[in-house]
């Protein structure tokens, strides 16, 4: 019988991670394939354990586990499916075969290996209707699951050649074992996870800080999701610099305060993402996660608050879901209030990212009760540094490629 | 029954205001959120679709403040303008008709 509330998930914190001298005799004479970003974070993610127990890209009796009954065939629960799909041109190109072992590169260097136990089909539109309550074009986890390629390939994944994390990510890359020791350094025993990806407004910060209160927490791990964009996202510099710049100006003191990048393109599937998000910070040694409105959500697929009651549907995952209504603006209150305290809610003003974002390509400053002059000016310096002169994702920012990590040639090889 | 009013936020900067106050028509905004002035132009559910079907980067913020978002600066430059001549925030039918 699985334990769900095991920390690590299942138990014990995988590391599939080799020293380079073993790299090169491992990769030698396999065969190679360019893998594009989205799964090379995932190569990176499973290595390193954020995806405890899972130590490869599933299996088809994981996926179906996890998309009909959102466990593993283990038992250990778990909501998104994590697959690598190649097409059956590519499978019948390189001869592929169960038993085989892969080099994954990316940026046309070795970064992976992938050993192929299983090569499967799998239904998407079941795999769309279950994992994303929806079968709509519209919504973009049903797109990525429709362009998924013809077959998936499960196998164990080994990263033989770290990537380099570029700077301003380098500082905030701390793989679950790194983070887990300086929780210990620092005598952090109730950490509270906040997803985002987002800049933060003072609405995200009196979430932070109200999720602090009532998880009695030692303090904030900040985790900001780093992964594909869409244009009108803000640029991912932008958004981690200014979640650690509420620290640095004194909104969070030192002592309470963490940021740390996740590698992971959002799949907006509200309550199982939730899930998900959940079972991750768990991996990185978290033991509480807040949960606002509308978490992990796109559109109106999702009932407002579906992210809160997901965790009574499941069985204690060993991390407490924090579950929080909506902080807004109260010229009564003069200040942000809680909307379970505020009796005025005739009076409220709210506000969210998307109405920040507005007022910003509107060339007005908001005032400082509402958006931090810090937090701004962090914006605006990382529009000019890495945006192109837009602090939002533009096509040509997207042009730029993946700017977050570098993998360098493998150490004493030629680079291809 | 008063069909759905999905306003649209047209911020005030420095420049739009005077614009505005040249016109006589500043007491149009509205003081939100310590400190912000802003106008609300009006739009149906008809007009909102049309809108976020024309611009795709544009959302109606469902989830918190129910207003239309992130239009292109220069679409809401435009129906500010509008608001300028007419005097009136009666302005998205006639500035879809503009469109074509």
């Amino acid at each position: 019988m699985a334990d769900n509330s095991l920390s690590p998930h299942g138990g014990q914190l995988v590391e599939r991670v080799i020293e380079p001298a073993q790299a090169r005799e491992r990769i030698r004479g396999l065969t190679q394939v360019p893998i594009r970003s989205q799964l090379a974070r995932e190569c990176v993610d499973i290595a390193y354990g954020f995806f405890s127990p899972l130590e490869g890209f599933m299996s088809r009796a994981d996926v179906d586990s996890v998309v009909r009954n959102m466990t593993l065939a283990s038992g250990y629960v778990w909501s998104i499916p994590i697959v690598f799909d190649m097409t059956d041109g590519e499978i019948r190109g390189i001869g592929l075969k169960e038993g085989d072992t892969l080099v994954l590169t990316y940026q046309d260097n070795p970064l992976a290996t992938l050993e192929v136990e299983e090569i499967f089909a799998y239904d998407r539109e079941l795999m769309a209707k279950h994992v994303y309550g929806t079968t709509d074009d519209k919504h973009p986890g049903v797109r990525r699951t429709r362009a998924y390629k013809d077959k998936f390939v499960g196998g164990k994944v080994t990263l033989v050649n770290p990537p380099i994390f570029n700077p301003p990510f380098d500082r905030f890359w701390y793989p679950p074992k790194l983070l887990r020791q300086e929780f210990a350094k620092r005598g952090w025993k109730r950490v509270v996870a906040h997803q985002t990806r987002n800049v933060p407004h003072t609405g995200h910060e009196w979430l932070m800080k109200g999720a602090y209160f009532s998880a009695n927490a030692d303090a904030i791990l900040v985790n900001p999701v780093i992964g594909e964009k869409r244009p009108g996202d803000y640029i991912d510099e932008a958004i981690i610099l200014a979640h650690d710049v509420l620290r640095t100006a004194g909104y969070f003191r030192e002592n309470i305060h963490f940021t740390s990048l996740l590698l992971w393109d959002m799949r907006y599937a509200g309550p199982r993402e939730a899930v998900f998000h959940a079972i991750v910070r768990k991996n990185l040694g978290c033991t509480h996660h807040m949960f606002g409105r509308d978490h992990a959500g796109v559109g109106t697929y999702y009932d407002t608050y579906a992210a809160h009651r997901v965790f009574n549907e499941i069985p204690d995952l060993g991390i407490y879901p924090v579950r929080t209504l909506e902080w807004w603006y109260c010229p009564e209150c003069a200040g942000i209030a809680y909307e379970e305290q505020c009796g005025h809610e005739k009076q409220a003003q709210r506000f969210s990212g998307s109405l920040i974002r507005s007022i910003l390509e509107d060339g007005v400053k908001p005032p400082r009760l509402i958006f931090r002059p810090e937090v701004f000016d962090v914006v605006m310096e990382c529009r000019d540094e890495f945006g192109g002169g837009s602090p939002f994702v533009t096509e040509s920012y997207l042009k730029r490629g993946d700017q977050v990590m570098t993998v360098p040639p493998l150490q004493g090889t030629q680079p291809r | 029954m008063s069909e759905a009013v999905y306003p649209i936020n047209i911020w005030i900067n420095e420049e739009r205001y005077e614009k505005l106050r040249a016109a006589g028509l500043a007491e149009m905004t509205r003081d939100v959120l310590a400190g912000l002035k802003v106008i609300q132009v009006p739009s149906t559910a008809a007009e909102k679709d049309a809108l976020l079907a024309r611009f795709p980067g544009a959302k109606c913020d469902t989830a918190t403040t129910k207003t239309i978002e992130l239009l292109p600066r220069q679409v809401k430059d435009r129906l500010l303008d509008l608001v300028l001549q007419r005097g009136s925030l009666d302005v998205v039918g006639d500035y879809l008709k503009s469109l074509g």
